[in-house]
């Protein structure tokens, strides 16, 4: 199933709500068969260290910067279950963009 | 009431153990109650005790580094800053103590009812973040030493918490540019200080001079700068208490080192108590949220979802020095702020949508109302250490307080009300 995968879930405190979106995303990407991934959580004061080596940032926050790797704004998972599952569809849909 | 007594009698023998062990306990059965696999269960619990024990270690660490820098203070200067700045610390004791969790469930399912029938927008789905309820309950509980008390001042407390969250709600949203639905309580941590700030930027926008001035931050990076990092700031701040408290060159670097560390650690075992919760949270959020199929609900939310707009992070830069000055010269505080700033930020985010980015309005309304933080922390003093008392913290060490949770204007309200009322 390709190479592994580094993803980053970022928030204020990377305490609460990254650590909510790394369960989800996980869940998710096991659904769908990724095996090889590794997701990470950090703080937003301390991302420049986070992304080094990853291949995609999913933010609750919103970004400004581009911090040159694929960026989702996948807060939709912290609303209702329908925009949860749009953010997570679009998590899958960069990941599937990595994978090939 | 007989039937009362036991099931009272019955949690304080359950409780009776050390704290991190009746945790444990809790999270294994409420785990189970919301069909969580009995594997995921136990890791966690185990994860919820890790936590609170990882929570326990970084205050021991905090009190004994402080304790002579503190004791010189007081001698050399007269400066009386008895009261030991433990932060974050303060959730372990929220989680540790029996009388939280009842009055939290109660509202969780009050919380329902209040939202259809329209008394509020905001559903608690967001079960971490009602810890601030729960160490007002153990607060109220060993002061007054009643169970029904504490319970009481639990449900008061998050019903202002939702009607403060209404309020702001929209200017959060509006600041952010955020999807409709979202609402901000965090346990009177943000949206009530929002609240707090409408009508000190309402006076701030009449006085001539001051209402003119508009520094807004139109293209800021994420750069926090070195100085933004909680690490180095934490390191800063260990030598110069060590240093302004005389306590030796080489003693105050290591007060820098001990205070990085702490400045580092707490979010981290606060991180691995909120992954035990999990389980918790994502069945309390599925159970909830799948009642109510009206579409003005509001679903609390964490407030770090929200603090991404360009002027909060230079009104943090500037608010952590005045933050630290205030604890320093405040007449009536009586706790220098160490582990306890990083809330700077959360309050910058929360006064910032009020004031629509002003910086300069940020800086005046959040210096008021970091006052009644410090205010509020040496205020219940007393009582937080009655608290961690009952869990293994020798007062004899020394007074512990802090901003976030213990110093929280929300926290200190309810207390105060029901002290005079109840007469404890």
């Amino acid at each position: 199933m390709g190479r592994r995968i580094k993803i980053v879930c970022c928030c204020g405190a990377g305490i609460c709500t990254s650590n909510y979106l790394r369960e989800e995303i996980e869940e998710r990407l096991k659904e769908e068969g990724f095996k090889n991934v590794e997701i990470v959580i950090s703080k937003i004061t301390d991302l420049e260290e986070a992304i080094v080596g990853a291949d995609l940032l999913a933010t609750t926050v919103e970004l400004q910067k581009n911090y040159g790797l694929p960026q989702v704004r996948a807060l939709g998972i912290m609303l209702d279950d329908k925009a949860a599952k749009e953010a997570l569809d679009q998590v899958v849909a960069e990941v599937k963009k990595l994978e090939d | 009431m007989g039937i009362i007594d036991v099931i009272t009698g019955g949690l304080s023998v359950f409780f009776g153990f050390d704290s991190t062990v009746t945790v444990i306990g809790l999270i294994l059965v409420v785990c189970l109650l919301v069909r969580v696999e009995l594997k995921k269960a136990i890791l966690s619990a185990l994860k919820v005790s890790i936590g609170l024990t990882g929570l326990f270690l970084v205050v021991d660490l905090i009190q004994a580094a402080m304790t002579q820098p503190i004791g010189n203070i007081v001698s050399l200067y007269g400066l009386n800053k008895g009261i030991i700045d433990i932060g974050w610390g303060c959730l372990g004791y929220a989680f540790g103590n029996p009388y939280g969790y009842f009055g939290v469930f109660l509202f969780l399912i009050l919380n329902v009812i209040l939202v259809s029938i329209r008394f509020t927008q905001t559903l608690y789905v967001d079960v971490f973040n009602t810890w601030r309820a729960m160490l007002l309950g153990g607060l109220v509980g060993i002061a007054s030493g009643s169970f029904w008390i504490a319970t009481i001042a639990i449900i008061v407390f998050l019903i202002i918490d939702v009607k403060a969250a209404d309020i702001a709600a929209p200017y959060i949203e509006k600041i952010n540019n955020f999807p409709p639905g979202g609402s901000w309580p965090h346990g009177t941590h943000f949206s009530f200080q929002a609240v707090l700030a409408i009508p000190i930027v309402r006076v701030l926008r009449k006085i001539p001079g001051i209402k003119d001035v508009n520094i807004q931050a139109s293209s800021i990076q994420e750069r926090f700068g070195i100085f933004g990092e909680t690490t180095v700031m934490g390191a800063i701040l260990g030598i110069a208490i060590g240093l302004f408290s005389k306590i030796g060159i080489m003693p105050s670097l290591l007060l820098g080192v001990k205070m990085a560390a702490a400045f580092l650690l707490l979010p981290k075992m606060a991180a691995i108590l909120v992954e035990g919760w999990f389980p918790v949270i994502k069945a309390a959020r599925k159970i909830l949220v799948g009642k109510l199929k009206r579409d003005d609900v509001r679903i609390a939310l964490d407030c770090s979802t929200v603090i991404g707009h360009s002027a909060v992070i230079p009104t943090t830069l500037i608010m952590y020095p005045i933050a630290l000055l205030l604890s320093f010269c405040l007449p009536g505080n009586e706790m220098i702020a160490s582990v306890s700033l990083i809330i700077v930020l959360w309050e910058s985010a929360a006064v910032n949508a009020i004031t629509e980015g002003n910086i300069f309005h940020n800086i005046i309304t959040l210096t008021v109302i970091m006052c009644l933080f410090c205010w509020g922390a040496t205020l219940m003093a007393g009582p937080m250490t009655q608290l961690a008392a009952t869990m293994g913290y020798d007062p004899a060490k020394g007074l512990i307080s802090a901003w976030d949770a213990t110093g929280t204007p929300g926290v200190v309200l309810v207390y105060k009300l029901f002290s005079t009322i109840f007469g404890f």
